[in-house]
């Protein structure tokens, strides 16, 4: 119990002390996270938007394909991402496994089609009478959709948020294709298995608590976006 | 680099990034196949690399199942046991020379 006790204590005085390693493993984290982030919001808004107003035959199982994919497990697409990028895969000239670039291209994967799924039911729960309004006043389709996707935005934003809180906790791709190395692709959640296998608890104690403050600042931004909306 | 993972994990990276590294002989020749890397130093005694078995203090340890590892340790130590580990082969090359020698563990 005294080892707890003291763990903990030790994981505040690292956290207020900003201990060096303790900071790059954080920044890096976060720095992983926000650019896939980004990059699968890029990608998968503009999917969801065009899911959410197109008509064409096999929509439901487009659909279906994407609600699929929001339940691949994370060391999956790690492992799917790894055949490509490794030194024998097709991608292998870009040197990019065990590279940030590389846990950033595994993480845009996994998030970019729970953005795609999501942004499209955000579009969907728009009033219909939004996008009717915009085309008896003359706005071409595109033009349509765009006020239908203003209209969605607060709501997109929260896409984005739970996007991010999924990829600021996931492991199996940080490890799988960062490699865990210090300073470079050690992030919060590979930190923190490590310094458990090696019995040191405050260092990981103190990641948690920082995973667990994203948490608590991500529910409180979403809770804030929907009662604006 | 440090990466806090297991042997076979730095040989993969290691080979990745076409690095250098320090390997126990087991881990390589058991991944040998699947490796572009190069032995570039061996043999050296100062590489040597003991396995020691070790039985935990029961005085300090009631709840260690000290009669069963006992028995471990003998057998690990016993002729039987020191000829199945000087035996033990990947691809037919041998991994350990057993130096126990008549129970002195």
């Amino acid at each position: 119990m005294s080892d707890l006790r003291q763990a903990f204590a030790e994981a505040l005085r690292l956290i207020f002390s900003a201990d060096s390693d303790f900071t790059a493993i954080v920044f890096a984290s976060l720095q992983f996270s926000i650019s896939s982030t980004i990059l699968a919001a890029a990608l998968g808004i503009p999917a969801g938007i065009a899911l959410a107003n197109a008509r064409f035959p096999f929509k439901r199982f487009v659909e279906d394909v994407l609600n699929t994919l929001l339940a691949v497990p994370t060391v999956v697409v790690g492992l799917f991402v790894y055949t490509l990028i490794f030194s024998q895969g097709p991608l292998g000239r870009l040197h990019l496994l065990f590279t940030p670039t590389g846990v950033v291209l595994g993480q845009t994967l996994l998030i970019a089609p729970l953005v795609a799924s999501l942004s499209c039911s955000a579009i969907g729960a728009v009033d219909p009478v939004v996008r009717q309004t915009a085309l008896t006043l003359g706005a071409a389709r595109f033009r349509a959709a765009r006020t239908v996707a203003a209209e969605a935005r607060a709501a997109l934003l929260i896409v984005c948020l739970t996007a991010f809180g999924r990829v600021v906790g996931e492991i199996g791709i940080s490890l799988l294709l960062g490699g865990n190395i210090l300073g470079y692709t050690r992030t919060i959640t590979t930190a923190i298995s490590l310094q458990t296998s090696r019995g040191e608890f405050a260092l990981g104690l103190a990641l948690g608590l920082v995973l667990l403050f994203i948490a608590f600042g991500i529910n409180l931004g979403m809770r804030l976006l929907r009662t604006k909306s | 680099m440090e990466i806090g993972q297991g042997m076979g994990a730095v040989l993969t990276m290691a080979n990745e990034k076409q690095a250098y590294t320090i390997c126990d002989r087991a881990t390589y020749r058991s991944r040998g196949g699947q490796l572009n890397l190069k032995v570039l130093v061996e043999g050296d005694p100062d590489l040597l690399n003991y396995y020691s078995a070790m039985q935990v203090n029961p005085t300090r340890f009631p709840s260690a199942k000290n009669i069963l590892s006992g028995q471990m340790i003998g057998w690990l130590c016993s002729p039987e046991g020191q000829k199945r580990i000087g035996a033990y082969a990947v691809n037919g090359h041998r991994l350990f020379n057993p130096t126990c020698e008549g129970g002195k563990k």
